[in-house]
Formats: C-alpha cells, structure tokens, sequence
C-alpha cells in the first residue's frame, strides 16, 4: 500500500522531517497560491518555487523514483487540460486541420503548458508536506490552523481505516470471484456496483460501531490528541526562504507589469 | 450485605417494532465477576450498551446508587469500560498510543496523568514497544489487549465485556483469560465461550429472547443440561469433562 509507504517515509528525521508541520503547510500554501496568481507566460517565475521545493526534498532524502510515482498522478488530468484547452482557447492560430478547421492556438498552448507546469510544482509542494510529516503532526498542524474539526476526523479514520476498507473490498472480491464459473469470470465487472454497494453498507455500520466506541470513552465532539507542536530555528529558516522567494516573483512581475 | 454498585430494574428496550430486552433485573456488588451468557440476538449486547449508557430503554440502571440517564450518563460513564466485540472498531487513532490516550484526555485529566496511565497501560498489556505503532499492524491478539489497554487506561469501576475471545487463537485466548482474572473491579463478560464464561466469573446469567431465564453459580448454571440445551447452549466442555472424570 503507497500510504504505508508514505508513513514510512514520513517517519524520517532530516531537518526537513523535524520542521513544524505549521510551518511546512504554510509555506506550501503560499506559494501554491502564489504560483495560481502569476501570469501564463511568466515560465521564468516558476523557477524559484520548483528549484526551492526541489531543493527541501532533496534536504528530506525523498527517495526521487517515488516522488516521480506519485506525480505521475496527476498527469492523466494535465494531459486532458493539455489535449483541449489548445484547441478551445486563443486567437493566434498556430496550425489548423483543413480551411476553417479545428486550430492550434498560441494562447490555448501557453496556458495548457502554464497549467502543467504550476500542477507539477504545487504537487511537488503538497508531497514535501506529506511525505516528511507523519499523519498525527499533520492532523496537529491542520488543527491549530483552525481547519474544521470535520475534516480532520474524516482525515484521521481515513487514515486509519483505508486498510480495512481495502481488505474488506478484496474479500468481497475473492467471494465474487470463488462463485463465478470460470467461462463467467470475464463477467466479473458487471457485479462491481453490488460489491461497491455491501462495501459501502460494511463501512456504514463500522461507522455507526466506531460511534459508539467514541462516546463509550468520553467523546464529546472535539478529538483530544497527545500532541504538541513548537516552532524552532529551522522554521524560521524555511518561512523566511518561502517568503524571500515569493517576495522576488512578486516584485520582478510587478515590474514587468 | 454489602450495597449494590450495579443494580437494573424491570429494564425494557426495543428497536423498532422489535422487543430486544424485557424486563431484565439483577444486581451486582462491587467486585463481581458476572458472566452473560444466551444465543444469538438474545440481547447480551444491548443490554451492554445500555449499562454503558450508549443506548436507553425503559426501567432503570443505578450505579452506585445514582440512576444512570442521558443527562447523567457523561459522568457515569467514567466509571465504565466498555470493550468492544470487535477491537477494530474500538482503535479508531492513527497509533496504538493516541488510541489509549482517548479515553483519559476525554475525561479532562492532564497530560502528565495521561502519560501515565498510557504507559502503565500499554505495560500491563504487554505492548509499549508498540505504542507508536498502527493498529492495523497488530496481530488479532494484540488488537484485542491493545483494545483492553484502551479501557484500561481509563481504570473503570466495571467492565463491560462484549464478546472478548472471538476470533482468537487458543494461545491469545488462554492469555485473555489470564488478563481477565488479573484485572480488578466489577465485571460482565457477554460471551458464547462458556469455557472462558467458567474460567473468568463466579456469577451467571442467562438470557434469551430479552428475557432474564437464569441467574446463579457459574458452575450450576453452565452445568445445567436441561437448561442449557433448552436455550440452544451446551454445557461447557471443561465441566463435562470434569463429571466425567469423577467415580
């Protein structure tokens, strides 16, 4: 399972793994909202925020063929926005199929390629988050950032229970599969939505359990962790490089502006 | 006769159109080890949720003489310790040592105490080299101990059993027994092994169709043929074994 993966490597104890996890979610924030900001043809301003998040991974030992692994994710999306926008957005034809065809245009290009490569960056910064800080410091980060209570418990149980709901799914899956006669098994799909449905109705009444076995000890509406969080030095090392790098983009596009 | 610190009168509940307890009474004095025995969909674990105050019917729970209500239920459920059927439902955090954590910080003790009663927890339990890990990475067995740490953390008055030796190993299950009888307090084990029923109380009582139909000595009451057979048990092997090795 990549999230056992995740967990491992989570676990480190670089300089990048001991930050406080405030501090690495804001600075991934910032600049992925920095990046949303900056205009479509400005590629040159992307390189401070791909080579300072680069540079944090490589401090974090991240081993890079998973790294890769897991932003190969998003290309499927990127690829879509890539395929299309071309075509659909823009004035400046580049390159057209027959007379009064479908066209290629240059701003449709740029702004596909511009999407791309923000994608890949502020993908690039979620993963430094989440693959130097194990799940409670995270959950503890997100919590005294003021995130409602709702996303961090489902954040918690999604965690914790993404196991068993896969284990559940694979026996369902092995019963379907020992019931099928074996000219039939090529028909397996057409039963998928029932597993999906008793996988669900399985989760539903888990949840109701697990309700009970919260209030049985206590619980009040508000999860109460053991964990504490203290900002030191190296926080204040990695905000102000965050911000000397967003500082520099903003005042080098206003300039250009 | 010392006073009753677990007392149920006339106690009724239903879910929808179907009568799960009726009229259910006894009484347990501090120290008691009761086991709850019956067949399946008797109501063993309803009336578990209801003395833990997770689920309210009609009649009346006194612990230590304070009827238990949904207004007072917050405060007497400190006193206690319900351990779940399933030990995946009761190890909801990301590691075994937020999991026993819970219970105590939810009951507002400091970090300090919380500390403590995790570690003297995880200890008893045999699992400190495993507080930092998750609990899907825990054997049947050390779910089922990291569950009881759970509670035990909290260091109820009585327990509340649901089921404790389901899909346990003989090994891990002769090591719950021993748990069992090492822990202090009053409890109730809801179980189908009546082997452990015999092995961990002195107390039974038996239910089926939400009806109370026996309450006595362990040994009379699992060694009961016609009673038992009646109910759709049997009479535990150990006892069976016992009669015949007699002259």
């Amino acid at each position: 399972m990549h999230h056992r993966m995740v967990e491992r490597l989570a676990c480190g104890s670089s300089p990048v793994h001991l930050l406080d996890p405030r501090t690495k979610l804001l600075a991934a924030l910032l600049i992925i909202f920095l990046l949303a900001l900056l205009p479509d043809d400005g590629f040159v301003f992307y390189v401070p925020a791909g080579l300072l998040v680069l540079a944090v991974m490589i401090l974090a030992r991240l081993p890079w063929w998973f790294v890769f692994s897991r932003t190969l994710m998003v290309l499927p999306f990127l690829l879509l926005v890539a395929l299309f926008l071309p075509w659909a957005y823009g004035q400046e034809a580049l390159w057209c199929i027959g007379r009064d065809g479908l066209c290629v245009h240059r701003e449709g290009l740029l702004l596909a390629a511009s999407i791309a490569v923000k994608g890949v960056i502020s993908i690039l910064w979620v993963e430094m988050v989440i693959f130097t800080t194990p799940i409670l410091d995270l959950l503890a980060g997100l919590r005294s950032l003021k995130v409602p209570r709702v996303v961090l418990e489902t954040l918690s149980f999604l965690f914790r229970y993404l196991d068993l709901v896969v284990d559940e799914g694979q026996r369902l899956k092995r019963a379907r599969w020992a019931r099928l006669a074996a000219r039939e098994r090529h028909l397996a799909w057409r039963s998928g939505g029932g597993i999906i449905g008793r996988a669900f109705l399985r989760a539903l009444r888990r949840a109701e359990r697990i309700w009970l076995a919260m209030q049985a000890r206590g619980y009040r509406g508000e999860l109460v962790t053991m964990k504490t969080l203290s900002f030191r030095p190296a926080d204040l090392l990695l905000a102000a490089a965050v911000l000397a790098a967003a500082l520099a983009t903003s005042a080098l596009v206003w300039r250009m502006v | 006769m010392s006073q009753a610190l677990l007392r149920v009168e006339n106690l009724f509940y239903d879910y929808p159109e179907q009568p799960v307890l009726r009229g259910i009474s006894f009484e347990m004095v501090e120290g008691e080890k009761v086991a709850l025995i019956g067949p399946n969909g008797a109501g063993k674990s309803t009336l578990l949720l209801c003395l833990s105050g997770l689920a309210f019917g009609r009649g009346e729970i006194f612990i230590n003489g304070q009827s238990l209500t949904k207004k007072s239920a917050s405060r007497l459920q400190r006193e206690i310790g319900l351990v779940f059927a399933d030990a995946e439902d009761q190890l909801f955090m990301p590691t075994l040592e937020e999991d026993v954590a819970f219970g105590p910080l939810n009951l507002g003790w400091s970090r300090q105490q919380v500390r403590q009663a995790v570690q003297e927890a995880l200890k008893a339990m045999g699992l400190e080299k495993l507080a930092n890990r998750s609990s899907h990475h825990l054997s049947d067995g050390e779910k089922k101990r990291a569950a009881l740490a759970t509670v035990l953390s909290m260091q109820p008055h009585i327990w509340l059993f649901d089921e404790p030796s389901a899909n346990l190993d003989p090994r891990s299950r002769n090591e719950l027994v021993a748990i069992i009888r090492s822990l202090g307090g009053t409890m109730i084990v809801a179980t189908h092994d009546l082997d452990l029923a015999l092995q961990t109380c002195g107390r039974c009582l038996l239910l089926d169709d939400g009806r109370l139909v026996a309450d006595g000595e362990a040994s009379k009451v699992l060694g009961d043929r016609e009673l038992m057979t009646g109910h759709g048990l049997e009479v535990p092997l150990r006892l069976l074994l016992q009669k015949q090795s007699r002259p």
